[in-house]
């Protein structure tokens, strides 16, 4: 399908990352996150990796390691929503979770053509089991959350 | 598509460990019981068809996408910043 990207191995540490899209990325390889069932609407990719990006940023870059032109913003949304709660979620069971401490939850980012109107999928956010580093994106049936919650409210005005 | 006619309380079950029980029909309102094993996942359709629409939309174009969004959160946070720091008290 897509022959512009490319994975290669280079040591047991790192993974060299070539996108057209988005540059080349060295990732180490015990940072590579396993997604069992992939992300919603793309089931066939199981590996991906998270990303600072190259300003220091709130935004942080989840790319696909199965396919190198797939990248996503995503956010920790204790930055952006602090009452935000994903516990909790039978689905975390799956997951081997115990405890709140083990898992990282991130918030896929939604950024439409004014960056500005930028929004976060609270709805279904993307479970990090932080010791086996398998992850999941999770459904929060719950009515509370939507798929797009505005990341960036109005400026605190003086 | 196969369709079956089911009474209530009576159940359908679908390969040998997913079923699905008619519980309650109200108005034009039904309730079902599912079960299925764990590695299954039972959604809604209009929840699932939403966030597959929403991850769908939110893979990124380019670098340039994610260096707008950053900007904008920096920028987000500093206005919010100095419109604080001006407050009187």
């Amino acid at each position: 399908m897509n022959v512009a990207g490319e994975v290669e191995v280079e040591s047991v540490s790192e993974v060299r990352v070539h996108s057209d899209r988005f540059g080349d990325f060295t990732v180490p390889e015990d940072k590579v996150l396993t997604l069992p069932e992939g992300l919603i609407g793309f089931p066939n990719y199981h590996s991906f990796v998270i990303m600072e990006h190259r300003t220091p940023s709130l935004l942080r870059w989840l790319l696909c390691l199965d396919e190198p032109d797939l990248a996503f913003a995503v956010a920790d949304p204790s930055d952006f929503f602090p009452d935000y709660r994903v516990w909790p979620h039978e689905e975390l069971d799956g997951l081997g979770l115990e405890r709140a401490d083990d898992v990282a939850v991130l918030a896929i980012i939604t950024i439409p053509g004014d960056p500005s109107a930028m929004s976060a999928n609270l709805m279904a956010p993307l479970v990090v089991n932080v010791g086996t580093r398998v992850a999941r994106q999770i459904i929060l049936d719950n009515g509370l959350y939507s798929t797009r919650h505005p990341l960036l409210g109005p400026s605190v005005q003086g | 598509m196969l369709v079956l006619t089911r009474k209530l309380g009576e159940i359908i079950r679908i390969g040998s460990d997913v079923t699905v029980r008619l519980l309650e029909i109200k108005g034009n309102q039904v309730r079902l019981g599912l079960e299925a094993p764990p590695e299954v996942k039972i959604f809604r359709e209009e929840i699932y068809r939403a966030i597959l629409n929403e991850n769908e939309g939110a893979a990124l174009d380019g670098r340039e996408v994610m260096d707008a969004a950053a900007t904008a959160v920096r920028n987000h946070r500093m206005g919010s910043r100095l419109a604080r720091d001006k407050l009187p008290g």
